[in-house]
């Protein structure tokens, strides 16, 4: 597909044109006001935008189906599995794309330890390293928000509560970066097997180690944890650890870092808000989940259809696609009032920003601590973050809404 | 046997998100409703283990867990 321009497509069909990457708030509207159960041929599925529908869409486990390794997904996959057998092999031992039972038994043995009681501890850390990182930040005319802040700060922070080292990290984002391919179908990437593979390879070989390390001297770390994991009988195996693992490294700093930038994004879109969690370091918590709202990192999800039903007069076959559109779902002007006002002391606020349902994004409480503490610290330190890029570009997933970069200047109380 | 339990649960409906790990984790107290959300049942056959279990297994923070003593 050729770059797109930069006048809006009217082609509802294109989940990747300029208009959906980059302004998804309007594309989706359109989406949604056109028809909420919208087929899209392109996509071959069907794309949901309406909050009850995407809602009821997560929580409907029965008829809606996340496996990747079977259904209308898995031809990619498998169809690979020959060739890139280790890197197959570790996605199929991943909790997102597995149901039930599978993915109850992997969710039980982890849940613990990223429940709001368990993460807790890790909030002097947090603020630790906050500090750290704001503070070359100060007086500097242009600072590149991604690289300096965004990224380093979850990136540090799973590491370092998994036990793997946090030095060799932008080795960890590109990895993280070359999975993300695999798994958010980038396709019009041709080699994302190729280099999925070599970097699903260095992240084994560098977790198997720590795993048998761990077995026989266990630590203060969550692969320790892992290892000695025994609920009602239940354990990991060393793969299922290691693939779980490097889920989390995975998917703990790309999407924390988005839902950071993406904050700094909308309180510099909306004069005065920035002053108000000042004012009120207590509503950092409502903010936190108003940026979730507002621009969350994820856009959508799919699924596939176990057997056919009927949606709003539409015919959902067995086998088709659905793409759950939570960016959509989260402007829905039936259920928030004004959606397209970022509003941080809105509650209640049942955002999808992490889905709904037993796949209920499992780092959730972890990703608010670090977005709480992150907006706490530099709301008090600084009088605003300004925004210097002045053409936002997103880069051209389906599934994530993440900026290609963000430079900024911390204005100084 | 819930007679002899000192505890009660209060679920949130703003904050749960139907991720069912207190479905798991107590069964005879927990059970999502028509609309997903989890309902408590005061007169299930739970244990104050399972039930603490469950609040400390929810991902929302969305189960509160009161003393019934404090509560009638």
């Amino acid at each position: 597909m050729p770059e797109s321009s930069q006048t809006l497509s009217p082609d509802l069909d294109d989940l990747l044109s300029f208009e959906a990457v980059n302004e998804p708030r309007t594309f989706y509207k359109r989406l949604r006001d056109t028809d909420p159960v919208y087929w899209n041929a392109r996509w071959n599925g069907w794309i949901l935008t309406e909050y009850e529908d995407v809602a009821a869409g997560f929580r409907d486990h029965d008829r809606l189906s996340s496996d990747r390794f079977e259904g209308p997904f898995a031809k990619d996959l498998t169809g690979s599995a020959e060739r890139y057998q280790q890197l197959i092999d570790f996605m199929n031992k991943w909790m997102f794309t597995k149901d039930r039972p599978y993915h109850t038994h992997l969710r039980s043995l982890i849940n613990t330890a990223f429940t709001p009681k368990s993460v807790e501890v890790l909030r002097p850390r947090i603020r630790e390293l906050v500090r750290e990182l704001a503070e070359p930040l100060r007086d500097r005319e242009t600072v590149n928000f991604l690289g300096e802040f965004a990224f380093t700060l979850p990136v540090v922070v799973i590491a370092e509560y998994l036990g793997v080292p946090a030095e060799g990290r932008h080795q960890l984002r590109q990895w993280s970066e070359d999975l993300g391919a695999v798994i958010f179908f980038e396709g019009q990437n041709p080699n994302r097997f190729e280099t999925g593979a070599q970097a699903m390879q260095g992240l084994v070989d560098l977790i198997r180690p720590i795993v048998r390390a761990r077995a026989t001297e266990p630590r203060d770390d969550l692969i320790s944890g892992m290892v000695h994991a025994d609920i009602d009988g239940e354990r990991f195996t060393e793969d299922e650890i290691i693939a779980n693992v490097v889920l989390m490294v995975f998917a703990g700093h790309e999407t924390t870092m988005n839902l950071l930038s993406n904050g700094v994004v909308a309180f510099d879109m909306f004069p005065g808000t920035w002053q108000q969690i000042a004012e009120d370091p207590r509503m950092v918590r409502t903010a936190v989940e108003e940026v979730l709202r507002f621009d969350g990192p994820i856009r959508g999800l799919a699924r596939w259809a176990r057997e056919g039903f009927e949606l709003r007069g539409k015919q959902i076959r067995k086998f088709d696609r659905l793409l759950l559109v939570q960016h959509g779902a989260n402007h829905d002007p039936k259920f928030f009032e004004r959606p397209e006002q970022f509003d941080p002391a809105r509650w209640p606020n049942k955002h999808l920003g992490f889905g709904q349902g037993i796949h209920t994004c499992l780092g959730a409480p972890l990703a608010r601590l670090e977005a709480q503490e992150a907006y706490a610290y530099l709301s008090e330190e600084f009088s605003g973050i300004e925004v210097l890029t002045s053409d936002l570009r997103y880069n051209k997933t389906l599934s994530s809404r993440s900026l290609q970069s963000l430079d900024v200047r911390f204005r100084q109380r | 046997m819930s007679e002899h339990s000192r505890m009660r649960a209060v679920v949130d409906p703003d904050l749960c998100a139907s991720a069912s790990q207190c479905v798991l984790k107590a069964p005879s107290a927990f059970h999502l409703d028509a609309k997903g959300v989890s309902v408590f049942d005061p007169h299930g056959q739970w244990t104050d283990a399972e039930l603490t279990k469950a609040a400390d297994a929810c991902p929302m923070a969305a189960i509160e867990l009161i003393d019934a003593e404090d509560s009638d």
